[in-house]
């Protein structure tokens, strides 16, 4: 087990821009966070708040015309021995360089949302594997293909050989996942961003594909990091917790803090707002009020203040706060923690 | 696959049909038939032919049967290879159309190299570089040739080669190669001469893909596919070859059948414009001339032709296309 | 509990504001021209359109000289230039022009005479005409005044062979071509949509059957079949008929394609949710074809109707030009350019090619109206 103090994954005052021609989208407004190697931290978040434009930040997939504005993406990187080497800053590598491809797939691996699109309709699942494999393990087609089988067979997908020659349309959607999983770790990445991988998925197939990627962190020893909206996913999969608004951390601690001991009133909205079982017939569903702004037309001040049942006037609409600690290893991004 | 094949084949044989029986029908269309023609030709030369001369003529040429039997008469020879006989050379239609045929198959042929080998790197550039100035340019001269009639395009490159090159450019051979028989340097001269009025053939197919090409990959670099391969770690030049490129084509493929008879009706004014000696020029010349055998043996020719062409594209786009070569397995 | 009604009424006050608003409520016709609005391409290319049609209405109006008016000792002259300003003082007029042979090539050469100078009017008066069909009158845009004759003196894209004024044929012309053009798509529209809707609506044995003649019709090559229709149209026909078969024979040639996009259309409609819904309410078919599913598909039709004219214009214009489809005393583009067949012709004579400019002009305008046109009628773009 790798130490866990040591600086694995740092995104510092991370800021992203989408200038479009109706205006400039700042899609991610001051983000930062930490994954520490070999754990899992969750991103939850509404949709929209920019948990995902942040992974692709991380990795320099951005889709045009989005634009890395400000911060630092620190990484430790693989050494030459497998060993975890020298950490270094993400953005100042050109995004189509050689450097930048040679993590992507190798050291940071990406699975995404939709299996369906997210693979190629027109080439077999063998193919895209094999394509992942060779292009950063020094490996002959042969040696290619034994791996793509072998991870076929590690991520619980039956008769490897035969669907290693099928299309993606071929696939239910839980194997199609499964398949994207293997291909994201046959390099055996020390970091796998998993971005909503359930989401499109039936609740069975949902429990499935978690016990999965759970067990594969364990044998990979990998770390993780999980993008959802689902608090119940995060109950269960995460080590620590980031939970995001409009662009930014608003509060960031280990999952039994946050689910516990919730600081920030989002945060708190957010947990208040999960049904419960055990709650009467006919009781409302808690729900926080307003609806998330729109992109061009943010608050200012606090970008929450509009719906926060905290808000104080004169305080949360004319500055913004920073994030905090209150206690060790829980930060928290308002004023009501601010100042002393 | 052999599903797909087979269907594929049968309604090519039924197109084949629907264009003999259409043929023959332009044959009988003018008013008078074969024979009162060619009595009223031979009047002209002084020549007179009585009734029971005539009457014989008519029923040597099943003239006085009706429609069906008469198609009947005409397919069975045609499939034998005599097409009947053309008023105005006096001579069986099969020899009058010569190779001309030929021509314009290789015509045709080179027309759709040309399309491709140009639409398909313009048509990327622009999807890739949307909204570059090259995106721009090509998109105008694009237009241009989608308006342009591909005549009036000969025309005026007739013209500029009149005037400033003092070269008449129509032909496909030059003065001294046309009554020589084929072999690699009569090859070599088709080919030298072939290749402006294919060019200017293939500019409005060309154009009308690069569009198409350019829609189709603006949709597919949208696609998660693409991002998948970028995290991948892919190179960006294979990313958009290998990926959306192959899936953007596979609409096109099923048009590459239909480009074929564009392209073949196309070539038909163009060679009128330039003088080339296909199809076309004797087509219109026959029409004008109500010379019937010709036109309608020209006209089912062509169709029959370009047919046999639709369905190998067909077999092409089955062979490329995992989606039907799976589910028709 | 304070709080969180503030927290509401802010919020409300903020859509309130909002200019959504009015896309909510606007008409789908309203939407569909607010979009074709920002494409300035399809703008300008509808003024374009709409000028040709101004032609169309007053052809004989902006035409000078008799269009049949031949004379053979002024034939192929070369445009005149207008001149707008007499020394310094305004005023149009062009240069008479003498006629004379080179006796060494034989061929006609003109001599412009700067010494004679003859007025062009405004609103003169011409060759006698109906305008609109109904009116007589006999003024032009622009004339000759007594004692000259606009026939004899005034030719402002030359003259042809014959010695007519290309200037005054070609609005003729003009008015032939965009006609047969609308005629014929509209004959082919109606052909596509009962022939492609039967197809898609009640799919079958109609679907299979009409579906296989589209393929067929698809697969051979179209030019040579029209030709020889179109030459099989007897000569002796008056021109009236000929115009009525010719634009026959050409909306003949493109329904196909109309016929197979309303099929589609028909096709991914018919099961949609809010049709079956429409069913299950007792509606009766015609009422839901065209209250229910024409609107979804009504803007995308117009789109492709206008795509197809170009397609229409450039066949009758190449049937004429072939001499198969309208022949002379008709005029249309296509017989026009009939007169610009070899290249010795238009080496010597290269006006006669200025026809060839509107039916460019005329395809690209609908083209980038169409496609204007499509871009707006898509909910999805």
């Amino acid at each position: 087990m790798s130490n866990q103090t040591e600086e694995f994954l740092s995104v510092r005052n991370l800021v992203t821009h989408f200038p479009l021609d109706e205006g400039t989208v700042v899609a991610v407004d001051g983000a930062s966070f930490d994954v520490q190697a070999g754990m899992t931290l969750g991103i939850v978040g509404e949709s929209g708040c920019g948990k995902s434009v942040a992974a692709r930040s991380i990795l320099r997939i951005l889709d045009k015309p989005g634009v890395i504005v400000d911060g630092e993406i620190r990484f430790r990187r693989r050494s030459a021995n497998g060993e975890l080497g020298e950490v270094v800053d993400l953005t100042t590598y050109d995004a189509d360089g050689d450097e930048m491809r040679s993590i992507r797939g190798g050291e940071i691996a990406y699975v995404f949302q939709e299996p369906m699109t997210s693979f190629s309709p027109v080439h077999t699942i063998g193919n895209q594997l094999m394509e992942a494999i060779l292009l950063h393990r020094n490996v002959s087609k042969k040696e290619a293909e034994e791996i793509a089988l072998d991870m076929l067979r590690q991520v619980g997908i039956p008769l490897p050989e035969e669907r290693i020659r099928q299309y993606s349309f071929e696939l239910s959607g839980g194997l199609r996942q499964r398949a994207m999983i293997a291909m994201a770790l046959s390099c055996n990445p020390s970091l796998l961003i998993a971005d909503e991988p359930t989401t499109a998925l039936d609740v069975t197939t949902q429990a499935q594909i978690l016990e999965l990627l759970q067990n594969l962190q364990k044998d990979f020893g990998m770390a993780v990091m999980l993008i959802t909206h689902d608090l119940g996913v995060i109950a269960e999969m995460a080590d620590n917790v980031v939970v995001m608004y409009l662009g930014k951390v608003v509060e960031s601690a280990p999952v039994d803090d946050i689910f516990h001991n919730p600081k920030h009133p989002y945060t708190k909205a957010l947990l208040e707002s999960i049904p419960r079982v055990q709650s009467g017939s006919r009781e409302k569903l808690a729900s926080i009020t307003g609806s998330i702004p729109h992109p061009y037309d943010r608050p200012t001040g606090c970008a929450f203040n509009p719906r926060c049942p905290a808000f104080m006037e004169g305080t949360c609409d004319v500055g913004e706060p920073e994030l905090t600690n209150v206690e060790s290893n829980h930060q928290v991004s308002c004023f009501l923690f601010q100042g002393g | 696959m052999l599903g797909f094949i087979i269907r594929r084949l049968l309604l090519s044989l039924l197109t084949i049909f629907a264009v003999s029986v259409i043929s023959f029908a332009i044959i009988q269309l003018p008013p008078g038939d074969y024979v009162s023609t060619y009595i009223a030709q031979l009047l002209t030369s002084g020549e007179v032919i009585d009734e029971t001369e005539a009457a014989n003529l008519r029923a040597q040429y099943g003239l006085d049967s009706p429609f069906p039997v008469q198609y009947y008469k005409w397919v069975s020879s045609a499939i034998q290879g005599d097409f009947g006989l053309s008023m105005e050379y006096q001579r069986p239609v099969g020899d009058v159309i010569g190779d001309r045929l030929a021509l314009t198959a290789a015509l045709a042929f080179v027309s759709i190299v040309f399309t491709w080998v140009l639409a398909i790197p313009i048509g990327v550039y622009s999807a890739v570089k949307q909204y570059s100035v090259g995106d721009y340019v090509f998109t105008f001269i694009g237009f241009l040739g989608l308006a342009i009639p591909n005549f009036l395009l000969a025309l005026v490159l007739l013209y500029f080669g009149f005037v400033y090159l003092d070269a008449n450019i129509g032909g496909l051979f030059s003065p001294g190669m046309v009554d020589q028989p084929y072999g690699p340097a009569k090859v070599w001269d088709l080919l030298t001469h072939l290749w402006l009025p294919s060019l200017i053939l293939a500019v409005a197919g060309t154009a009308q893909l690069i569009r198409v090409l350019r829609a189709n990959m603006l949709d597919e670099l949208r696609k998660p596919y693409v991002v998948t391969a970028r995290a991948k770690g892919l190179g960006e030049w294979r990313v958009v070859t290998k990926y959306p490129l192959r899936v953007a084509m596979n609409p096109l493929m099923s048009t590459v059948g239909y480009l074929l008879p564009l392209l073949v009706s196309g070539s038909i004014i163009v060679s009128i414009v330039m003088s080339l000696p296909t199809v076309g020029p004797m087509l219109l010349r026959s029409l004008l001339a109500q010379d019937m055998f010709l036109a309608g043996t020209i006209i089912m020719l062509i169709g029959v032709m370009t047919v046999i062409g639709t369905f190998i594209s067909d077999l092409l786009l089955a062979w490329i296309d995992p989606r039907i070569r799976v589910e028709n397995s | 509990m304070a709080e969180e009604s503030a927290a509401l009424g802010r919020a409300l006050d903020d859509a309130a504001d909002r200019s959504s608003e009015r896309v909510y409520s606007a008409t789908q016709w309203q939407l569909m021209w607010w979009r074709l609005r920002r494409h300035r391409l399809a703008m300008v290319a509808a003024v374009v359109l709409i000028g040709f049609y101004i032609v169309v209405l007053g052809a004989n109006f902006l035409a000078i000289s008799d269009p049949q008016f031949s004379e053979a000792f002024r034939g192929e002259m070369p445009p005149q230039r207008l001149h707008f300003f007499d020394g310094w003082s305004p005023g149009l007029y062009v240069n008479g022009v003498s006629g004379a042979r080179d006796l060494k090539t034989f061929k006609k050469i003109y001599v412009n005479d700067p010494e004679v100078k003859i007025p062009v009017r405004l609103f003169a008066r011409g060759y006698e005409y109906k305008f609109l069909g109904l009116i007589r009158t006999d003024r032009h845009l622009l004339g000759v005044s007594a004692p000259y004759k606009s026939e004899e003196t005034l030719f402002l894209i030359g003259t042809d062979v014959q010695g007519r004024d290309v200037w005054s044929r070609l609005m003729l012309a003009t008015r032939i071509s965009m006609l047969i053009g609308l005629v014929s798509v509209v004959i082919s529209l109606i052909l596509g949509v009962v022939l492609g809707g039967v197809s898609g609506y009640y799919g079958g044995w109609p679907d299979i059957i009409i579906q296989r003649v589209i393929e067929i019709l698809r697969s051979i090559p179209t030019i040579p079949l029209w030709m020889g229709i179109a030459a099989a149209v007897p000569r002796e026909w008056s021109i009236i008929k000929i115009y009525f078969a010719i634009t026959i024979i050409i909306s003949l040639i493109g329904w196909t394609t109309l016929a197979r996009e309303v099929r589609g259309r028909f096709l991914s409609l018919r099961d949609e949710d809010f049709v079956t819904a429409a069913e299950l309410s007792g509606a009766s078919k015609m009422r839901i074809i065209f209250r229910h599913m024409a609107p979804s598909f009504l803007s995308h039709i117009i789109a492709s109707t206008t795509l197809a004219l170009p397609a229409i214009i450039i066949s009758e214009t190449s049937l004429s030009f072939l001499g198969l489809g309208l022949r002379p005393p008709a005029i249309s583009w296509g017989v026009m350019l009939q007169a610009a067949q070899n290249v010795q012709t238009i080496a010597l004579t290269p006006w006669l090619m200025v026809p060839a400019v509107p039916v460019i002009g005329a395809v690209l305008a609908f083209n980038f109206l169409g496609d204007g046109l499509r871009d707006a009628a898509d909910p999805y773009g």
